[in-house]
């Protein structure tokens, strides 16, 4: 009851206009919604801004974002089917693109049609060796985004474009079904170069695993103050065996 | 002097409220939010060893950590010292944190669905915790989250622990 509660009173704080108004805005406070705001508004506490915690958040980032890496190249494991664009539509055809498991190679190959779950690699006819590869490119400067034609109009698959750049002037051209599929892909080869990754779920992967992790480890400080300065450190003691006298 | 606390058989656990970096060997560094315990005291600083892990273990300055209430309970000649939480609030927070780790995992095999999941439970989790720790909840309420709580874990713990979705 509480909670149906506090969803009418924030419905009704933004003072909605009609009855249809304060309905929809009821409906996006479902009971999931509620705990995410009393949960975040606990967070965004005063204490919860304060430097130590701050300082922590940042020293574990590189660790959530091994996490993240490591997801990445999981799903390139796994590998996607993609679709080969031509400007006649009746003409589009399957390919299937996967990883190594020892990440040292991408295997790829055509397919009849749209497979139903994972193709084995030893299905693919085509492989790239990772060390070949020099750089990953995007959207608009990718070759077959740069092709005379329907293609390059289409500003969806403009944002969903990417290749592979290797030897000196080879290109694996890719089109990715859709965002999450871009994202993984563009963030798991800029690892494989050893670079930063990228992609707007990067970012929100990051909030998610770290804000979570923040959390576990926060747990015991509930309702304790948090200093607003760093405590003074004492001079070190005379004798570090402690047992023993300190004079 | 140094005040050495009877042996091995009283642990004071301290909260940690301030980053700390050791200088050095013998110092141990601490991180906001982890828990102590202690085991000498001298000139201001405390030498102990983390409740995560005791192979961590060194001095650090007694101004960074906090005390946690404790209860001393004498058997036999033993004193026994509990921390004064709540034990359910205890349970809930150990549960929290292996079901962190599954979660992790589960994030990196991409078992999506398998995310949300738990993510919930542990948010469900984390706000009913938070109730009971606020004091605030007269005693029917208290008594029936409490309950709530316990379902929760067992729950969770089928969830988190088979390979089956069930939520």
């Amino acid at each position: 009851m509480q909670v149906v509660r506090e969803q009418i009173m924030r419905a009704l704080s933004v003072k909605p206009n009609s009855l249809d108004q304060f309905k929809s805005r009821l409906q996006n406070l479902s009971y999931t919604e509620i705990l995410k705001i009393r949960q975040s508004e606990r967070m965004n506490q005063e204490d919860f801004q304060s430097r130590p915690i701050l300082e922590l958040r940042e020293k574990i980032q590189p660790e959530i974002m091994e996490l993240i890496k490591q997801q990445r190249l999981n799903r390139l494991c796994e590998g996607t089917c993609f679709r080969k664009i031509s400007s006649r539509r009746r003409q589009d055809k399957f390919w299937y693109c996967r990883l190594s498991p020892n990440h040292k190679v991408l295997h790829y190959g055509d397919l009849e049609e749209s497979p139903q779950g994972e193709v084995p690699h030893d299905s693919l006819q085509d492989k790239l060796p990772v060390a070949d590869i020099k750089a990953v490119i995007t959207g608009k400067d990718c070759p077959h985004m740069k092709e005379k034609g329907a293609l390059k109009q289409n500003k969806e698959v403009l944002e969903l474009a990417f290749s592979v750049l290797y030897e000196s002037d080879e290109y694996l051209n890719f089109i990715a079904p859709d965002k999450h599929e871009y994202c993984v892909w563009t963030d798991g080869l800029n690892a494989l170069l050893g670079k930063e990754m990228t992609s707007d779920y990067t970012k929100t992967d990051m909030d998610t695993l770290l804000s979570m992790e923040m959390k576990l480890r926060l747990l015991d400080l509930e309702n304790i103050q948090i200093p607003e300065a760093p405590p003074p450190i004492p001079k070190e003691p005379s004798n570090y065996d402690f047992v023993y006298d300190c004079n | 002097m140094a005040t050495t606390l009877p042996f091995m058989t009283v642990i004071i656990l301290f909260l940690v409220k301030w980053n700390f970096v050791g200088k050095g060997e013998k110092q141990l560094s601490l991180e906001v939010g982890d828990t102590v315990h202690i085991q000498e005291v001298c000139e201001g600083w405390y030498r102990g060893y983390l409740t995560r892990n005791k192979a961590q273990k060194g001095v650090f300055p007694s101004s960074f950590v906090h005390l946690k209430e404790v209860n001393i309970e004498k058997r036999g000649d033993e004193e026994i010292v509990t921390p004064a939480e709540m034990p359910l609030v205890k349970e809930v927070t150990t549960t929290l944190r292996e079901w962190g780790t599954i979660w992790k995992q589960l994030f990196v095999s991409n078992k999506h669905g398998r995310v949300r999941q738990v993510q919930r439970l542990m948010w469900d989790l984390m706000e009913w915790r938070s109730q009971l720790l606020s004091g605030t909840l007269p005693s029917d309420e208290f008594k029936e989250l409490k309950q709530k709580v316990t379902s929760k874990i067992d729950y969770g713990n089928k969830c988190v622990y088979t390979a089956n979705r069930c939520c």
